[in-house]
């Protein structure tokens, strides 16, 4: 089947279970871009993608989402409208870019480049490269200041927490990171065969728990004060929950692609995401966390946990949650040194040398935690913007204009001979319409202050913006014949049978 | 899929070889489980949307 052995290298980011060192004939930098044929898709079974995407789902952030669920006013509803939210949000993702990429066994970056122009793909890197390393920041951060206020109390210090431990703590981390991303997503899978199990025995522990102090009639019934809550208007209630569930959701988008490119069987391809990564993962977890935020009048799991578990179970489960977030954070820098060879001056670069890259801002995350935790979900947040309209464009794109089908060695042609070549290597539509998307969705919605307009009520603000810019992008498209004709160029004319493709 | 026959390399650079050589393996490659069709999956996905919106639909009602 393969014309001449493939220099998969253990230090890449492929998979490192078919590399073989006798295999070696070309002493280059790994392709890691290229699609992912068969015999190196790492995920051959339901548990072992199940499993990793309950890990990525259930890692320290989930927590800060499901403290934020009560805050709708009624928390019942507000679970309910996660859940939706979170199922709606995951089932696009996975048609708009895990699909495609399970297909092509390419990631999503790649992908996207028929829809937004090899160059235009850009905004999409952009928005992986600020969400990954901001959220791997703030889980370090979450992370070394949970393990120095666990460490504080436990020596009797209930007083702040010292400064110089949580630095000490992220920098002895950041090691750590290094070598389970250095070996690639095999080793980061093997972890997650580990952590999604914790992380599911975890959650169930703490619902029965609550269950067990609240009783089945209460645990469901307590809400924030009503002058605490977003809104009296339970309708905006159960629409904010489920803006919640479908946002939360849509930051999958830049990252799915990179773990479908692995998937082995088209089986797999649904139940795991919406029940690994979507019921159990996300809903289950920040339903734990909401109710424990609710009950017990803390956000923070280092509070709620102890108080929940008592004073000597407590501290130990709160550090298997610090410590069960590692492998999570490793998959995101995976996905950032991954999707870093995009950059030219990067693309030939060894794969430890960008593992490396892609830790350096983690390094300043560890001397500044608070800093980090008081602004860098800011700037993720806002970064996570574009990927609403993306997930809209990428989807009637692949499904509507494509027909479900790419012309592959094409992703990969930087110039005009490419059918995916747009004006200057950027669909000028697609970026009129994110630019647009994002401009509708910051009217409906400030997702920092959390203020709505009043249409916010009836269906939130990011499923409205994706259906608005699927639909503009289709409209685009049909007007701008020249960006098309440029396409068509390249699949009408017969030289282009032999295309020179490169990283 | 595409109709090209053959992709070459965009540079003499190792690396760029191993790709187009992997490109024109994938394309030759009919038995993996990836080039069966979608629609089972789209299906699947289909019947997920539709429980989540039902669930929704029935809150809202209850709601107003």
């Amino acid at each position: 089947m393969w014309p001449f052995c493939w220099p998969v290298r253990q230090s890449s980011g492929l998979s490192n279970a078919v590399a073989d060192p006798q295999t070696y004939q070309v002493d280059a930098v790994s392709a890691e871009r290229a699609p992912t044929p068969d015999g190196e898709r790492i995920f051959p079974s339901f548990g072992s993608f199940f499993y990793t995407l309950m890990a990525l789902a259930a890692a320290i952030w989930v927590v800060l989402v499901g403290s934020a669920i009560p805050a709708v006013g009624d928390t019942k509803l507000g679970i309910i409208g996660f859940a939706c939210g979170t199922v709606i949000g995951t089932a696009l993702v996975v048609c708009s870019v895990a699909l495609p990429a399970f297909r092509y066994g390419i990631d999503s970056i790649d992908i996207s480049k028929a829809s937004l122009g090899i160059r235009g793909s850009g905004i999409a890197l952009v928005g992986l490269i600020v969400m990954g390393i901001g959220w791997a920041g703030v889980a370090l951060a979450l992370v070394a200041r949970g393990s120095a206020t666990l460490l504080a109390n436990m020596g009797g210090d209930h007083g702040d927490v010292d400064e110089r431990l949580v630095v000490a703590i992220a920098l002895l981390l950041i090691p750590l990171f290094y070598l389970l991303v250095r070996h690639g997503l095999d080793t980061i899978r093997r972890v997650n065969q580990l952590a999604g199990p914790a992380l599911l025995i975890l959650a169930c522990v703490s619902l029965a728990l609550l269950w067990r102090r609240y009783g089945s009639d209460n645990l469901m019934q307590q809400n924030v004060p009503a002058d605490q809550a977003l809104t009296k208007d339970r309708l905006k209630a159960f629409a904010y929950a489920m803006e919640f569930g479908v946002t939360m959701a849509l930051s999958w988008w830049p990252y799915m692609g990179g773990l479908y490119r692995f998937l082995r069987y088209r089986r797999h391809a649904v139940g795991p995401a919406i029940l690994g990564g979507s019921l159990i993962g996300t809903t289950l977890s920040a339903s734990v966390a909401a109710l424990a935020t609710v009950h017990l009048g803390s956000p923070d799991p280092v509070v709620w946990l102890v108080a929940l578990t008592g004073p000597a179970i407590g501290p130990v489960l709160v550090g298997i949650v610090l410590l069960l977030s590692i492998p999570a954070i490793c998959l995101l820098l995976y996905f950032v040194a991954s999707a870093a060879q995009q950059l030219r001056s990067l693309a030939r670069t060894p794969w430890n040398a960008r593992v490396v890259v892609a830790l350096a801002p983690l390094a300043l995350v560890g001397f500044n935690t608070s800093w980090t935790l008081a602004h860098v979900v800011t700037v993720a947040t806002f970064g996570s913007l574009v990927f609403i309209s993306i997930c809209g464009i990428v989807l009637a794109d692949f499904w509507v204009l494509r027909r479900g089908r790419l012309d592959l060695p094409h992703i990969f042609v930087d110039g005009v001979e490419g059918h995916y070549w747009y004006k200057g290597g950027v669909n000028w539509a697609a970026m009129l319409t994110i630019a647009a998307g994002c401009a509708a969705y910051l009217y409906l919605y400030d997702p920092i202050s959390l203020s709505a307009r009043t249409a916010f009520r009836y269906a939130g603000a990011a499923l409205p913006v994706m259906t608005g810019s699927a639909l503009l992008h289709l409209l685009l498209m049909k007007l701008a014949p020249k960006a098309r004709d440029v396409e068509r160029r390249g699949q009408a004319s017969p030289e282009r049978a032999i295309v020179r493709v490169g990283l | 899929m595409t109709k090209v026959a053959q992709c070459l390399p965009r540079s003499s650079d190792p690396s760029d070889q191993e790709l187009a050589a992997r490109l024109n393996a994938w394309s030759e490659d009919t038995s993996g489980d990836f080039q069966k069709s979608l629609a089972p999956a789209l299906i699947e996905l289909g019947c997920w949307v539709c429980v989540a919106i039902l669930l929704a639909g029935a809150t809202v009602v209850w709601l107003v």
